[in-house]
């Protein structure tokens, strides 16, 4: 039981290494999914945040994680 | 266009899934015995033979936008996973993965277990089984991301089994870990290059149209590639003023 629950674990790892930022990234993913699937945005715009947010959301947490962890 | 860096990128991202394999199965083989170790690799590859299997007919019936969605969102979580912690890496905060000393560790430990017999060790089975399934699985995803939504199965397949090759030639010849391997190089790249095709492909899911189509996915790796290392630079100065600190 416990081989295949650290299988499992090990399944979801190889997504959600930080849980932090896996969530951000999935809501920006549903929050643009969204707004360009109901004609709120534009191509141009939706490309923007998909792209723009991606990249902020990798360097708030690696520069908060810096911050955080210090020297190894 | 696309069959290059689709080849290009499984075949780099395998190769780091199946170096770290390799280090485990080493570890267990030399340790506990093949014979077990062995086993426990071919029960490992067929469930992963089935799980393809299963999910290449399911593929077939999802209608691309759906498809492109789901793939790209995995494709992103995945890639962004790889290059966080290849940067974090090259910024000092976390320890650069050493396969050597992986090696050595999983020797210990599986030294360390007991309950083998001449016959049959679960110990060697087990630590096989679980490293191939799972690194195996980072493969397939990786193969079916890149290959399912554009039609290039072909190319990411190849790309994932002329590594997977490669890496155990390597290891059979060597009979020792590829400690020489720049593993946090090609995480960075293969992060980079696997973000570019999960943000392309789900911008293509939600209806966007990128501009000059396919060598979007270029533009979108250059632009994530000075990103990156904009954030790696900050992340360094971050880390050598702490070190500063009295």
């Amino acid at each position: 039981m416990n081989a295949i629950t650290n299988v499992l674990r090990g399944i979801a790892g190889l997504f959600f290494d930080d849980g932090t930022l896996a969530l951000v990234i999935v809501a920006l993913l549903i929050a643009t999914g969204y707004a360009r699937h109901s004609q709120w945005i534009s191509d141009t715009v939706a490309m923007s945040i998909l792209v723009a947010g991606t990249i902020a959301a990798l360097l708030e947490n690696v520069i908060r994680f810096a911050h955080r962890a210090g020297p190894s | 266009m696309q069959a290059g860096p689709v080849a290009a990128t499984s075949f780099f991202a395998s190769s780091v899934e199946a170096v770290e394999a390799l280090t485990i199965v080493l570890a267990a083989g030399i340790v506990r015995g093949w014979r077990s170790a062995l086993i426990g690799v071919a029960a490992a590859l067929l469930l992963l033979v089935a799980i393809v299997a299963a999910f290449g007919k399911a593929i077939a019936e999802v209608p691309i936008q759906y498809l492109q969605v789901a793939v790209g969102t995995l494709l992103l979580l995945f890639g962004i996973r790889w290059l966080r912690k290849a940067m974090l890496r090259y910024a000092g905060t976390i320890d650069l993965r050493d396969e050597a000393a992986n090696f050595i560790r999983e020797r210990g430990a599986l030294a360390a277990a007991t309950g083998a017999s001449p016959r049959w060790d679960a110990v060697a089975f087990l630590a096989s089984f679980k490293a191939v399934l799972l690194e195996g699985i980072e493969v397939v995803v990786i193969v079916i991301g890149l290959g399912a939504t554009g039609n290039r199965m072909l190319p990411a397949s190849l790309g994932a089994v002329a590594a997977c090759l490669i890496v155990v030639l390597a290891g059979v010849l060597l009979r020792s870990p590829l400690s020489r391997v720049p593993e946090n190089t090609l995480k960075f790249v293969v992060g980079v290059m696997v973000s570019a095709f999960g943000l392309f492909w789900f911008g293509e899911g939600i209806g966007v149209h990128w501009p000059y189509g396919d060598f979007a996915i270029v533009g979108l790796m250059a632009l994530l590639l000075v990103a990156s290392a904009v954030g790696v630079t900050i992340a360094r100065r971050i880390v050598a003023l702490k070190r500063s600190e009295p």
